[in-house]
């Protein structure tokens, strides 16, 4: 009972996501189909990959804007520079060097908000805007492709029938909410998240932790960029713009506050899962795609208020 | 002068686990100060919800004016003319006062604009009444605690409240800021404005209260006239219990290593060449007014600021540039003032914020032990009697003295030998307040250094094995506890005897 209570908003928020494959189960018979069904969550994937990195900044009251410009420049540098043979040296040198400079990105970022004390949504901003402005120089207007059939295999592939990109999805998450829930670091940035002040009196290095959240949340988009540059087989510093926006969607649907201190890594799988649904929904019941942009704005309002109404009657 | 304007009968509330209100009547007369005493977590702030709309009851009447009410939301209160002032203040400190007199309720011009010349006009007239010195074009962040209150007060009448409610109004001010409240208080019982008054200040209630209603665990225990109770009675009915009064400290358990020793520190105007000691074992009290710089001694040697100059020694070791960290590391541990805003992460569970400040001492490797974690909670709940079903909820939902007893808990898991409290018990009740007075004094058996800033004097004398006063950022004087009164201390304190 005292569990139910607990996590009342948590499932209140299962609850719609159920009742939203229920729906879409009796409504279209291809919706239950397990290829479409792996669909959901290979398209979802990303997002929640995104979201679980941003749902960290989030949680130390922040947010994260430069995730999209992250995937683009670290997928330009992999073409056009990391990668430049086509051995698996090549590659894994090439991933690594991507994960630097999604984790340097990162550590702008932190180094922005913590010590220079400039607010979350603005400073990100700034680093996003740098970031896609160097993929444009870089690229000089180039797109890069063909890349190796190894490196197409990592977002492209299927391990037992499953898409990789579920799998690497499913790893990211069990870590990060290993993290949250069983590490020091996990509880610095709830603390740093739900009072500042006191972690700070309580001798949590505040704007250490803070550093932490941002450079995670930078290493995390570059790998879900090196996992979707990988699908598409192509780099171009357009990609990603909209990566931002519908991760912090699906975080904040998944119920993490924009206070901070509150909310879980679970929270945001259903999130994301809401956000793809709606879209894979519409689709499955042939809604003209030029409603199903304005209809998915009205679908994520009524949510967040169902969840909302939900968890506010436990008091 | 006794015709009933609001009576109570038989509420009840009930909160999961918990019967808030059982049963409650009370009445208030026109003019009146009707004092409500009980400890926290005895149903005071439920009841006063319930006045003001902000909780409906489970079941029991309000009659105003022997008419049924029932408030649907606290604007329906506001109406029916019961307005409160609660603890923490509901002002914009951007705003001025006069804006936020009238917050919401601007008069306006015939065009539709804001009457500027009107408002200042309004509010000025009200603070007049209310005989305060403030501008009316000020804003709110440059007053005082004090004027902050006056100025909600001055929001309460400007909506012609008939009931006004007070959740312990004097509890941050200084001596002479209650003399003026009492005035002010006193002008509006004349003007037949009633007030409901709740307070854990014993001394006053008799200076300021009519009548006095006693609330223990949800029930009413009684109502006495204030001129001719005795204060123990009130104390019992409050507890259900006879508190001791002597000296709780009866031996000096001080040892010879020092747990703080602070040599010449100074810090711009708040500090100047400050030397002081604390020996492991030793209570050590820092008295004096509020703004002698007590708080800003503490949050120097805890490196919240930076000192200019002079040396801070913590168990032993010179602490040159001190952080949190650093000075937690030497084993201090630092009860802020305001539990809050420095204490507590109001939202997570009472296990996680009791290891918050031991997370590198208590899980060295970076890895939580979720069992370790939750038998170190309860532990200390159990230690320090707690009060909670469960250390997962949110201490949020704890009651004051629960909340600071989850701060103390946080400092002992971490085995401080030096600790700072700071206004260990302001706002808390009697019997939190006695529980904790004992814990300090345990502590400091075992031999823990304890330096406490009190405004409480009482306090002070009751606990301290010496004492330092401050007055204007220094420290005028040492005195050991025997044979010192409070007035010694208040002499020194204000400046009445050279220092």
């Amino acid at each position: 009972m005292q569990w139910i209570k607990k996590h009342l908003a948590t499932l209140s928020r299962l609850s719609i996501l159920l009742v939203m494959f229920l729906l879409l189960v009796i409504v279209s018979p291809s919706f239950g189909t397990m290829t479409n069904i792996l669909n959901v969550l290979r398209v979802s994937s990303l997002t929640l990959m995104v979201a679980t990195g941003i749902a960290l900044c989030m949680l130390v009251g922040g947010i994260d804007l430069s995730v999209g410009a992250t995937i683009a420049l670290t997928s330009i540098l992999f073409g056009s520079r990391f990668q430049l043979g086509h051995g698996i040296g090549d590659m894994v040198f090439g991933i690594a060097g991507i994960l630097v400079v999604s984790a340097l990105i990162g550590a702008c970022n932190g180094f922005c908000v913590a010590w220079l004390r400039i607010p979350p949504f603005l400073a990100t901003y700034g680093i996003q805007q740098i970031a896609r402005g160097l993929a444009y120089v870089l690229t000089n207007g180039l797109v890069y492709s063909n890349f190796t059939s190894t490196f197409q295999f990592i977002g492209g592939g299927r391990i037992l029938g499953i898409h990789t990109p579920i799998i690497f999805a499913a790893l990211l998450l069990l870590i990060v909410g290993l993290m949250l829930n069983k590490t020091t670091l996990g509880r610095r940035i709830y603390a740093v998240g739900s009072n500042r002040e006191a972690a700070r009196y309580s001798g949590i290095n505040v704007n250490a932790t803070l550093m932490m959240a941002y450079i995670l949340s930078g290493i995390i988009a570059g790998f879900a960029g090196i996992v979707y540059t990988s699908r598409l087989n192509c780099a171009e510093p357009t990609i990603g713009s909209e990566f931002a926006q519908e991760a912090i969607a699906a975080a904040a649907i998944g119920g993490i506050s924009f206070k901070g201190g509150h909310g879980n890594v679970f929270g945001v799988v259903v999130g994301a899962l809401i956000l793809t649904l709606i879209t894979n929904g519409m689709t499955l019941l042939s809604i003209d795609s030029n409603w199903q942009v304005g209809a998915t704005g009205v679908i994520i309002i009524l949510a967040v208020l169902i969840d909302r109404n939900t968890a506010k009657k436990k008091h | 002068m006794s015709d009933t304007i609001l009576e109570v009968r038989n509420i009840c509330k009930e909160f999961p686990g918990v019967k808030a209100l059982d049963n409650v009547s009370f009445d208030l007369r026109r003019g009146e100060v009707h004092v409500l005493l009980g400890e926290n977590g005895a149903g005071k702030s439920t009841l006063m919800k319930v006045l003001t709309g902000v909780y409906h009851p489970d079941s029991g009447e309000i009659y105003l004016h022997g008419k049924q009410m029932t408030f649907q939301t606290p604007r329906d209160a506001q109406k029916a003319g019961i307005a409160i002032i609660f603890q923490e203040f509901n002002l914009a400190p951007n705003l001025t006062v006069a804006q936020n007199i009238y917050l919401g309720r601007e008069p306006c011009t015939r065009a539709g604009f804001i009457d500027r010349a009107k408002l200042l006009q309004d509010s000025q007239r009200i603070l007049d009444f209310l005989k305060v010195d403030i501008d009316p074009n000020a804003k709110v962040e440059t007053l005082g605690i004090a004027h902050q209150q006056l100025v909600e007060l001055a929001k309460a009448l400007s909506i012609d409240s008939e009931i006004l409610i007070m959740d312990e109004p004097t509890a941050t001010l200084s001596d002479r800021e209650i003399n003026t409240l009492f005035d002010t208080i006193r002008s509006l019982q004349e003007r037949g404005v009633s007030i409901i008054y709740i307070s854990h200040r014993l001394q006053e209630l008799r200076v300021i209260g009519n009548r006095i209603t006693v609330l223990r665990d949800g029930q009413s225990v009684g109502t006495r006239n204030a001129g001719d109770v005795a204060m123990d009675d009130l104390i019992r009915m409050m507890v259900g219990r006879e508190l001791k009064k002597e000296r709780i400290r009866s031996v000096n358990t001080s040892r010879e290593e020092y747990a703080l020793e602070v040599e010449n520190l100074s810090q711009g105007k708040l500090l100047r060449d400050i030397s002081i000691y604390v020996r492991k074992g030793e209570v050590v009290c820092l008295a004096g007014l509020v703004g002698s710089g007590r708080t800003e001694l503490a949050q120097a040697i805890y490196g919240i600021t930076r000192r200019d100059s002079g040396s801070v020694r913590i168990c032993g070791r010179d602490i040159p540039r001190p952080l949190p960290t650093r000075c937690i590391r030497q084993k201090m541990g630092f009860m802020s003032e305001s539990r809050k805003e420095f204490g507590l992460a109001l939202n997570l569970p009472i296990r996680t914020n009791i290891t918050h400040a031991g997370l590198k001492t208590i899980f060295p490797s970076g890895i939580v032990d979720l069992r370790k974690e939750r038998r170190i909670a309860k532990e200390f709940r159990d230690k320090l009697r707690i009060v909670t079903p469960d250390v997962e909820r949110n201490v949020i939902n704890l009651s004051g003295g629960n909340q600071q007893k989850v701060v103390l808990a946080k400092w002992l898991s971490t085995d401080s030998e030096f600790l700072v409290f700071d206004e260990p018990t302001r706002g808390i009740d009697v019997g939190a307040k006695e529980e904790i007075h004992n814990m300090i004094h345990d502590l400091a058996t075992q031999g823990v250094g304890i330096l406490m800033i009190s405004s409480d004097l009482p306090e002070v004398l009751t606990l301290a094995d010496r004492i330092y006063v401050m007055r204007e950022g220094r420290i005028v004087k040492e005195l050991g506890y025997e044979g010192i009164t409070q007035e010694e201390v208040i002499a020194y304190a204000t400046g009445g005897v050279a220092g």
